[in-house]
């Protein structure tokens, strides 16, 4: 099995366009970085959803329960952005512990 | 403008003089640069880890840059970090800022280093002699 929106490419009578429109098939890549990525236990995923997401509904259908921290950064397309935010087709979703830099 | 983000040991003198204004275009420049200790909250540290998210530091970076060069007279801007395996007395950041006069370059370093320190996508791990690791978690002033 590959992913299912490559399949679905595959299928050349079927428009994908029309198929994103219609049944809200987002395909979404979420990488952790740093502490939270052994706090999670993972370094990045690829989920299919079938609805429109915020950043805290993506939180707890990849993490398995582990509550979202307080403390935790977040981002958009490498963009700052909060819990609220909803995430379309192709973005690229960043969960990080606070920075120290410098 | 120039941000440049390497995992190799660099030298901030060297860089500064590569990139300085043409002579007698700048009276000022005010530069940070920032080293790594061998101690932390107590602790003598080994060696150090600087883990960042590629593409999103530099983003970051560029976007301040843009603001400090919008906001103050200034003339130009350079910030060097370095990422990956680090060692005490090896240099971690440089922030330099060209100017007509020294308030504006002040202030403006002032701000990129700021900015970089509350929100740049780096994470410090480090190691103490006894070869515990640790993540770094808070930014002192």
């Amino acid at each position: 099995m590959g992913n299912p929106v490559t399949l679905l490419r595959n299928i050349s009578c079927i428009n994908l366009d029309r198929i994103n429109q219609t049944y809200f098939i987002h395909m979404i890549t979420i990488k952790f970085f740093a502490s939270l990525r052994e706090e999670v236990g993972k370094n990045e995923v690829q989920i299919v959803a079938d609805e429109q997401l915020t950043i805290t509904k993506i939180w707890h259908q990849v993490c398995d329960g582990i509550p979202l921290p307080a403390h935790v950064l977040m981002a958009i397309n490498m963009e700052y952005t909060d819990s609220n935010a909803v995430v379309k087709d192709g973005d690229e979703v960043a969960f990080f512990p606070p920075v120290t830099g410098g | 403008m120039l941000v440049k983000i390497t995992p190799n040991e660099f030298n901030p003198w060297k860089h500064l003089q590569n990139h300085e204004l043409q002579a007698g275009k700048f009276g000022a420049t005010a530069t940070f640069i920032g080293t790594m200790r061998d101690y932390n909250v107590g602790d003598t540290v080994k060696s150090m880890f600087l883990e960042h998210y590629p593409d999103m530091t530099e983003k970051y970076l560029q976007r301040i840059s843009d603001t400090a060069l919008q906001r103050w007279d200034i003339l130009d801007t350079l910030i060097i970090h370095r990422v990956g395996e680090i060692l005490p007395g090896d240099n971690i950041v440089l922030v330099a800022v060209w100017a007509g006069h020294r308030g504006p370059a002040f202030d403006a370093c002032r701000f990129l280093m700021e900015e970089l320190k509350a929100k740049a996508p780096f994470w410090k791990r480090e190691t103490l002699v006894n070869n515990e690791v640790r993540w770094v978690n808070a930014n002192n002033a």
